[in-house]
């Protein structure tokens, strides 16, 4: 019977990895969603960074070191940034990743005034919080006061019979407050064992999220739910971790199946 | 052709075009999921960086070959832009769409257009405005449904 299944399965796999391939997320330079990267490179006049499924404080850090200016960050938040900057200057790659209403500023060298050229600042300060996600288009830059009323609205809202509340609470809290707040971290894994499957999946989708590496185990855990949907967010936000991938291979559900093959392509 | 056949034609297909592919930039692709809730959808926020013309943007089904189509909508003040890839299961995006809002930040949603769960592909950059330079491009995850 698994002979069988395999060579029923196999072709499929290879079409599978076949579209990811075309799909432009195969090709040199991997395109992985939940696999964390930074890169910053200079080519001529231009730097470049690319950026994905990382936290600004993270980015922060390694955009001083490998651009050799320092970066002073007031707060963050939690949301992991997939950004591709190019600018002839770090204060242009700043507000690239920043948007443009983000509220800097900057420390030049003394000889800026006669070099001619567009200069990189010694010192970046962060003055507003970093992308929040749930502060809407035009105000998502700007320090937010009301994040604390948001976060306590949210965790009220899963007291909530409705189950979409529910599950909209958890989308929410997953881009609100510190990384390590500890209330918002017990909602979330309480939310692993709701009867709504949805609900599940989004408690899952905001602990990867928030904690990055560090929900692994609540990852290796919903593979094993009972609902497809709880599954598939779990390897969707595997990374790399082979383990849970190799898992996923032999699951019930054909798109886990699809999903992991996929990512297994990528990573190994 | 017995369907063990057709996989094995498809899958040919499909690697024949890869080789066609070769060395095509990927630098703005995402991959992502959308769970079998008829009303999932994964919401990004794609800022394009000042000199920005316009925003375009890309959607392809990957899996599975059958089920509901994949959309993706972009939005930006008063202007919205919807595209579907109306071809489940080839290795083809959906018609390219430009969303003309200069810089700052766009909303960008990837839905579905019913039951069932599905792995999708997403291209997307910032533009001058007659697209014949990218533009500084980030995004981030809102809502990961």
């Amino acid at each position: 019977m698994q002979s069988l299944l395999g060579a029923i399965y196999r072709p499929y796999l290879w079409i599978v990895a076949g579209l990811l391939v075309t799909s432009g997320l195969y090709a040199g330079e991997a395109v992985e969603r939940n696999a964390p990267f930074m890169r910053l490179s200079k080519a001529g006049a231009e730097w470049r960074l690319e950026v994905r499924q990382a936290v600004p404080d993270a980015v922060f850090d390694y955009l001083g070191r490998s651009g050799g200016v320092r970066i002073h960050a007031a707060k963050t938040s939690a949301a992991l940034l997939t950004a591709t900057c190019e600018g002839a200057t770090l204060r242009r790659i700043v507000e690239c990743l920043l948007g443009p209403s983000a509220n800097l500023a900057f420390r030049y060298p003394p000889e800026r005034s006669t070099a001619g050229t567009q200069p990189s600042p010694t010192e970046i300060w962060v003055l507003a919080a970093g992308p929040s996600a749930a502060d809407g288009l035009d105000t998502q830059h700007a320090p937010d006061a009301g994040e604390p009323d948001k976060v306590l609205r949210f965790l009220e809202m899963l007291g909530a019979s409705d189950a979409t509340q529910r599950a909209s609470a958890l989308s929410g809290l997953a881009l609100l407050g510190d990384p390590g707040n500890s209330r918002i971290h017990q909602a979330l894994t309480g939310a692993l064992s709701d009867a709504d499957a949805n609900v599940r999946a989004q408690a899952v989708s905001a602990l990867a999220r928030r904690d990055g590496a560090q929900a692994a185990e609540f990852l290796r855990a919903a593979l094993y739910d009972n609902d497809a949907t709880v599954r598939l967010m779990a390897v969707d936000h595997a990374g790399s971790d082979s383990a849970l991938l190799q898992a996923a291979l032999a699951d019930s559900d054909e798109t886990v199946r699809a999903l992991a093959a996929l990512k297994l392509a990528v990573t190994h | 052709m017995n369907s063990k056949s057709r996989c094995k034609a498809l899958a040919i297909a499909v690697f024949m075009t890869m080789a066609g592919q070769t060395g095509v930039a990927t630098a703005h692709s995402l991959n992502g999921t959308l769970g079998k809730a008829v009303g999932a959808t994964d919401l990004y926020q794609v800022t394009c960086s000042d000199g920005s013309g316009r925003l375009t943007v890309e959607v392809m089904d990957v899996a599975p070959a059958a089920g509901p189509l994949v959309s993706v909508q972009v939005l930006k003040g008063s202007m919205a832009n919807n595209s579907t890839d109306r071809k489940d299961g080839d290795a083809n995006y959906s018609p390219t769409i430009h969303t003309y809002g200069g810089d700052g930040p766009y909303y960008m949603l990837v839905n579905k257009s019913g039951p069932g769960s599905e792995i999708y592909a997403v291209e997307f950059h910032c533009e001058t405005t007659n697209g014949d330079e990218h533009t500084g491009t980030s995004s981030f995850l809102l809502q990961d449904q």
